[in-house]
């Protein structure tokens, strides 16, 4: 399965690559003529949150960019594990800060790259809510324990990549709209258990559970991002 | 120009694929296990939610050497229905084959000195005498009985013959004990027929022995040495325990020693054996011949949870007959006692059994100090005395542990130093076990197990482990097994001491056992075995 998700991925980074040939040639001598440097000031949404980005081009060709991305979104669910109730909060926190360089290399199109200094941390923290009721005799919650496994990305400064569709908009063309595709890499996740009660042995280092789960989620080592951005030139 | 922009899409498609390729294994389900496929184990869970364990060991009290007859154990008391197995279950009779069993107490039961945990255990295995005793529980933790059971065909069988004393017929009866001088004669039981109650007894034809006393009395001036013939079965020789005795309307923990346990047999008259009393009796009294004299002596019977004091004379108006006397300390005895530490210079678990003595070499109590270098224990229900506590040695990894002298078992903190054996080495054992169906839950007990070399005669060595973690003792290059107590039966799996230079485990057994070295330079093995027993069904996963 995971071979077709990559598959159809590549394609459709070719398809890109097939439009972005074919833009070039109609586009090429508009974008040369015109002047697009500058400081561009926008906000934008992504995959990695929502934030605020500042952007200098320096030729039509070149640009540097920073910003700030957050997400942070919780939620509350129950579950049932061996017949003890549970409740749990989920924290999701993502973001960062971006240091970044575009190299358009057509007006409408460009690569971009550089690294984010990311605050990835995703964290549970669940208790028990309901007693165990172990055949005869009853373990309450309070006994049962509390958990708590929270991620955090190997790398804390994430190299980046990715490429983007802009489109310059306006009389003036000051106002531009980009749609930017690309992936962090952070390095396979570490994971952070704690516990206790019941459930003590699933943080104990001498058990190695945590290596265990770390290996086996050691693949999500990228975090895919999806971002619309709105700008506005400045100067 | 077009080759430098050539050069940057090369790059930048390798790029991609390279990053690509290594999105693969996101799609891959983490929640199957890379190598086996299966489910993974996302918790590992504990029964330390059961705050005292209790292990009780059943031996035979002539050899000392387990039993393994199926003992059939059961309780009766005031929290006698708190005490469970591990998977929470209370059942009115546990059994076991293999010399030892271990139970639990409802977690939700408090433990103190205030609110003590009492119950009585009464123990039944074939060819042996059944045995009761009262407990008290004053503190959570781990405690461990050695219960003694006196094989039946030790019992050894008197005829007595009686005499008239005082117009009654009297049997007496007062064995030696231990060393068998006529010195060690501490008590006296007594036999006594009168003649109107002898003419009431009937034969096996529902005949009575006498028409009148005067033919009795006759009969008895004829022969007097065949005349009456008392068959009797007894035992002697039973240690002190520590035990439950209610007295004058108050129940109290007390020093208990069972002087004699007997059974009636049969009553032969003139050749006649006496079938039935018929409304007669045969009166029994024990006289104290020790000195000093005990706080209590008589008769006793097991009620409820304890010994209840019945007297120096009892009536029997039945041929079926058995008895049990004994003597007793008032001497209030200590909740809390004197505290011994067990400490050492390696990093192990231990399991160390000790007999307790007064200083006249009397045993007050088998006990167990089961933990981790270093840990303390606080003796309790433990008389005021003087004592040495004598260490059984049977324990392996160590070396022998001299006996300690104590000026007082209630007060005072005393250390024991204890050394490991010769060729031990220093290791970390983790168990994560596995439920045969369901391998996405594993289970890391603290729980009691015990090691030895395979194939050895050694005795087991008993280790402590707390959440699966076991710091144990044991020697390089051998394979050893270990095994813990789930209900009847063992749950046995196997490690090897053997390991290459960086410390990998060398050796396939029937668990999968990895290894690595610790910073403090041991090494630690994970063995990961699957419970061949269906303990995820009793703990209802």
């Amino acid at each position: 399965m995971k071979k077709y998700f990559a598959l159809i991925f590549l394609l459709l980074l070719t398809f890109a690559g097939i439009i972005t040939k074919a833009q070039e040639k109609q586009d090429g001598e508009l974008y040369n003529t015109s002047n697009f440097t500058g400081l561009y000031l926008g906000g934008n949404a992504s995959t990695n949150g929502w934030g605020f980005n500042a952007r200098y081009a320096f030729t039509n060709w070149f640009a540097v960019k920073t910003g700030f991305e957050r997400l942070t979104f919780s939620f509350n669910f129950d579950f049932e594990e061996y017949g003890i109730d549970y409740n749990a909060d989920m924290n999701f926190k993502t973001g960062g800060v971006l240091l970044l360089a575009d190299f358009s290399y057509a007006k409408n199109l460009y690569i971009s790259t550089g690294a984010i200094f990311n605050s990835f941390n995703p964290k549970m923290n669940g208790r028990a809510v309901g007693d165990y009721v172990l055949n005869d005799i009853v373990i309450h919650a309070a006994d049962i324990g509390e958990f708590s496994i929270e991620a955090e990305p190997k790398l804390k400064v994430s190299p980046y990549i990715g490429a983007g569709y802009q489109a310059f908009m306006g009389a003036a063309r000051r106002l531009v709209f980009n749609f930017e595709t690309g992936l962090y890499y952070m390095g396979s996740p570490d994971l952070k258990i704690e516990s206790n009660g019941l459930l003590e042995p699933t943080s104990n280092p001498a058990l190695g559970q945590e290596e265990y789960l770390e290996n086996q989620f050691d693949a999500y080592k990228i975090y895919p991002v999806i971002k619309l951005n709105l700008a506005y030139r400045i100067f | 120009m077009k080759n430098s922009k050539l050069k940057y899409k090369l790059l930048f498609v390798a790029a991609l694929i390279f990053f690509i390729s290594g999105c693969g294994e996101m799609f891959d389900n983490p929640l199957k296990d890379k190598e086996t496929g299966e489910d993974i184990n996302l918790l590992i869970v504990d029964f330390n939610f059961f705050t005292t364990r209790m292990n009780f060991r059943f031996a035979d009290i002539e050899t000392g050497n387990p039993i393994t007859n199926e003992v059939s154990i059961s309780f009766s008391g005031e929290n006698a229905n708190d005490i469970v197995d591990f998977s929470g279950k209370k059942n009115n009779i546990y059994s076991t084959s293999e010399s030892q069993i271990e139970l639990t107490i409802d977690p939700n039961v408090e433990i103190n000195q205030s609110t003590p945990f009492n119950y009585a255990v009464h123990v039944a295995v074939e060819g042996y005498e059944s045995f009761t005793r009262g407990i008290q529980i004053n503190s959570e933790g781990k405690k461990t009985y050695e219960i003694l059971l006196s094989p039946e065909s030790t019992d050894e069988e008197t005829t007595l013959t009686g005499t008239e004393e005082d117009g009654s017929f009297v049997f007496s009866f007062a064995p030696n004990t231990k060393s068998g001088s006529l010195e060690d004669k501490t008590y006296e039981i007594k036999y006594k027929i009168a003649p109107d109650d002898l003419i009431k007894f009937v034969d096996y034809y529902d005949h009575p022995m006498f028409s009148s006393v005067e033919e009795a009395m006759a009969a008895y001036q004829t022969d007097p040495a065949n005349f009456l013939k008392m068959t009797i079965t007894w035992k002697t020789d039973f240690p002190m325990v520590i035990d439950r005795l209610y007295e004058n309307g108050t129940e109290k923990m007390v020093l208990f020693n069972k002087l004699e346990t007997g059974e009636f047999k049969e009553l032969v008259v003139t050749g006649r054996r006496v079938a039935d009393l018929r409304g007669g009796s045969i009166e029994q009294v024990a006289a104290n011949l020790a000195a000093p004299e005990p706080d209590v002596f008589g008769f006793v019977k097991f009620e409820n949870a304890g010994w209840k004091v019945l007297g120096t004379a009892l009536s029997h108006q039945s041929l079926v007959f058995s008895y049990t006397l004994a003597s007793a300390s008032l001497d209030p005895l200590c909740p809390s006692g004197a505290s011994i530490r067990f400490a050492s210079n390696v990093k192990s678990s231990f399991s160390i059994d000790a007999d307790i003595f007064d200083l006249a070499g009397n045993l007050i109590e088998t006990t167990n100090f089961k933990g981790t270098f270093p840990e303390s224990f606080t003796l309790e229900n433990i008389p005021n005395v003087a004592a040495k506590i004598v260490f059984r040695n049977n324990n392996p990894g160590f070396k022998d542990i001299a006996p300690l002298e104590v000026s007082s078992l209630c007060s005072g903190s005393y250390e024991v130093e204890v050394d490991p054996a010769d060729g031990f080495m220093e290791y970390q054992v983790v168990l994560k076990a596995f439920c045969k169906d369901n391998p996405s839950v594993a289970l890391a007990p603290t729980y009691s197990g015990e090691i030895r070399i395979k194939n050895s005669n050694d005795p087991w060595q008993g280790i402590d482990m707390e959440g699966g973690v076991a710091d144990v003792l044991a020697k390089e290059n051998e394979t050893y097994q270990i095994h813990f107590l789930w209900k009847e039966n063992w749950e046995t799996t196997e490690f090897r001491t053997e390991f290459d230079a960086s410390g990998t485990y060398v050796n396939p057994s029937g668990s999968k056992v990895t290894s690595s070295y610790l910073d403090d330079g041991r090494i630690k093995m994970i063995i990961e075995h699957t419970f061949e027993q269906d303990v995820c069904n009793d703990l209802g996963w």
